[in-house]
């Protein structure tokens, strides 16, 4: 494995991945403490609503950089050079991560949640999928929440932060300065027959 | 939609909307959030950014 840091990492663009792993450390922090004492208390309590909160705005932030991980990754094209499944497992990280979202919208077990679920149950219905996957089970909805997912994407996140360390950072892609060193000519302009250098 | 009486008991106040878009002002001012961030991202300079160099 890659043991040195190319220069070309010295950008903030870089630490969009590790402030959603950052995120997603609190998510977990604060949403264990919320499965520990339950509904009851994170409804009521002072401190119960202090880590309902902590845990919603954790989310906040783990999507936010999510998705500007995503526009950084896809601007510079990270799939290059064989980093394919770094890319591919990160888009299963994002729709697992907003399926996690939508169970935790459902645990919340208030009006929102029943109105979400209500709403949604026929969405899942007109697919064909209600009978299996029904939001109006509380339990099913809050075990995927907070035991399935969550475990799926862990699991997800360990083999992206080992494809990445077993990579190394992709380079950036080549400079076009208008000018094709290559064939000696402006860039894009035709090559006549027998005249490239491959 | 719904009648007068029957009213969401969700509502996210005034929405852009756009064919089947619908961004509230809250989605609004964090997706421009999101570009502001990822703009200067790229803009600023990173500190200590130019003494290493392994490439
Ligand atoms: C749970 C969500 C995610 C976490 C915790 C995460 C974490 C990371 C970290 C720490 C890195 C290395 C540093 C960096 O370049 O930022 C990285 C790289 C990468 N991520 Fe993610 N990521 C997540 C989701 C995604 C998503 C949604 C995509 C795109 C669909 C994605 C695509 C990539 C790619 C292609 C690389 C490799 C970049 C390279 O080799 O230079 N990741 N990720």
């Amino acid at each position: 494995m890659p043991d040195t840091m190319p220069s070309y990492v010295d950008s903030y663009v870089y630490l969009f991945g590790v402030l959603t792993l950052a995120s997603f450390f609190w998510i977990i922090i604060s949403g264990v403490i919320l499965v520990i004492f339950g509904p009851d208390w994170w409804h009521v309590s002072a401190v119960g609503h202090f880590f309902n909160s902590t845990h919603f705005w954790s989310v906040q932030a783990f999507f936010f950089f999510m998705v500007l991980h995503l526009w950084a990754q896809f601007l510079m094209a990270a799939w290059r050079g064989g980093r394919h499944w770094t890319w591919i497992g990160g888009w299963m990280l994002f729709l697992l991560s907003i399926l996690a979202g939508f169970t935790g919208y459902l645990s919340q077990n208030n009006f929102d949640a029943q109105w979400v679920g209500t709403q949604g149950k026929d969405a899942m219905n007109s697919v064909g999928v209600g009978g299996f996957f029904n939001l109006l089970n509380f339990g099913q909805m809050y075990g995927l929440h907070v035991f399935l997912l969550p475990m799926l994407i862990l699991f997800l996140i360990g083999v992206h932060l080992f494809l990445v360390r077993k990579h190394g950072v992709v380079e950036p892609l080549p400079l076009d300065d208008g000018y094709d060193k290559e064939n000696r000519r402006p860039t894009g302009s035709p090559v006549p027959e027998g005249e490239s250098r491959p | 939609m719904n009648g007068p009486g029957l009213q969401p008991p969700i509502n996210a106040g005034p929405a852009w909307q756009y064919s089947f878009f619908n961004l509230s002002v809250p989605d609004l001012i964090v997706v421009g959030l999101m570009i502001v961030v990822f703009v200067l991202a790229i803009a600023i300079p990173f500190p200590g950014g130019d003494n290493d160099s392994t490439h």
